[in-house]
């Protein structure tokens, strides 16, 4: 039984999506990687800026949700940026001013990996 | 309760549904993407009775998902939750304005959750009381044992872009007051509504109440608006306060659409309803007052006649018709 006003218990089922999470973390973090390669490459940024800003828009909502704040939190900070910068910007400028946060995200990834 | 939960990310809709299962809700559907779910709703043999809908997906978003649902008759009305990551007041109001009832961020906590589908509960209640109202009211009057009274806010059947007056409080109490400054409510008061309910009997009032919606709706079109009928001939609506409408036009929008209904009212003897608009309310920043208050204000204008040189002045723009 949880202290009044504690955290709830988790339940085995959203331990199961949890760990659903974490397997999944290669991938997300192999499809941010290409969306980078894709970033490097003439013709391609603003596509490539849509797929990071939609991957991140995803990661934001579902990561906290299942306990990972933290990672919420940088993907959440790389979509506001997408959308605040992409609003005036070119597309590699932007790419280029969110690539330390990028980077920082899939280091926190891979660290849960390790 | 039937749900259909709609995100396009397969990890959080299956979380979403372990919610509410942990809720007590365990007929779920989930989709992952608009069209998708467009194709589930198509072929279900019952209609879903709620959807929660992520708001920023692809191909198709979240509110072009909301819009289609609300084009189709089985679902102009069924509760529509959305889940937006962003709590902004320009989403809230797209959600709301796309038809959306009420809106959960991400991330999901289940206490939050649990609030929303109260909300939906209560909207399903009152659908549930219009929809046993409108088979009933059909076969007898007099047979339909389960009555509204003049003051309920009835859904109004027919009347396109209206909401709940219940969503509207809802969308007043989660915007607050400090988001809501920058909108104003206006009320619109049918002044003989108590007679014609009484004269007329239920079945011919929902018929005024839809005239009376698409007259104020015609009248607030150039505005973005989110209208309600809260019962006792009183009408609603929150707009923005930097479309600076002005209710002398409003009024006469109001008199000229009522004016070209006035045979039809002739010829079934009824006497034209005459909607009046009220002095627009704003919302009061550094007040403690429930953010809902600001939609009794604006009803009580309309109400007190507060508005009524314009009125005056709008009736004679169209005298000869309008008696």
């Amino acid at each position: 039984m949880p202290a009044p006003g504690g955290p709830e218990p988790v339940s085995t089922a959203l331990e199961a999506i949890r760990a659903k999470f974490v397997a999944s973390l290669p991938d997300r973090i192999l499809y941010f990687e290409a969306a980078k390669a894709a970033s490097a490459r003439d013709g391609e940024h603003e596509l490539a800026l849509r797929a990071i800003g939609h991957a991140a828009h995803k990661l934001a909502g579902l990561a906290p949700s299942l306990g990972f704040a933290a990672i919420g939190e940088l993907a959440r900070e790389i979509e506001t940026a997408i959308e605040r910068e992409a609003a005036g910007g070119e597309a590699e400028a932007v790419l280029q001013r969110i690539e330390p946060r990028l980077e920082t995200l899939l280091d926190r990834l891979e660290d849960i990996l390790d | 309760m039937r749900i259909l939960a709609i995100d396009d990310e397969p990890l959080f809709c299956e979380f979403l549904s372990q919610s509410l299962e942990e809720l007590g809700f365990h007929d779920i559907a989930v989709a992952h993407s608009g069209p998708e779910a467009l194709a589930i709703v198509g072929r279900a043999e019952r209609p879903f009775q709620c959807f929660l809908v992520d708001i920023r997906m692809q191909p198709m978003d979240g509110l072009e998902l909301v819009r289609r649902l609300r084009a189709m008759p089985d679902h102009r009305h069924t509760p529509i939750v959305m889940i937006s990551a962003l709590s902004e007041k320009s989403f809230i109001d797209e959600a709301f304005r796309a038809g959306a009832n009420d809106y959960v961020t991400k991330p999901l906590e289940k206490v939050e959750l649990k609030a929303r589908m109260n909300m939906v509960r209560l909207i399903l209640n009152e659908r549930e009381q219009t929809s046993l109202l409108n088979d009933h009211i059909i076969e007898s009057e007099k047979a339909f044992g389960r009555s509204f009274a003049f003051e309920d806010a009835i859904l109004v059947p027919e009347a396109r872009d209206l909401t709940t007056f219940a969503a509207l409080e809802n969308y007043a109490l989660r915007l607050g007051n400090m988001r809501l400054m920058g909108n104003a409510a206006i009320g619109f008061h049918i002044e003989n509504a108590e007679a014609l309910f009484q004269s007329l009997g239920r079945v011919q009032f929902i018929d005024v109440l839809v005239d009376a919606a698409d007259a104020i709706a015609l009248a607030l079109k150039s505005s973005r608006h989110i209208l309600a009928y809260a019962g006792a001939g009183d009408f609603v609506a929150v707009v923005p306060k930097a479309r600076q409408l002005d209710p002398a036009q409003l009024q006469d929008v109001l008199v000229a659409y009522m004016a070209s209904l006035v045979q039809a009212y002739d010829n079934e003897q009824t006497p034209l309803p005459r909607i009046r608009v009220g002095r627009p309310a704003n919302a009061n920043l550094f007040s403690l007052e429930n953010p809902t208050r600001i939609l009794a204000r604006a009803i009580r204008n309309a109400r007190m006649g507060s508005m009524s040189e314009v009125y005056d002045q709008a009736v004679r723009r169209n005298e000869g018709v309008i008696q």
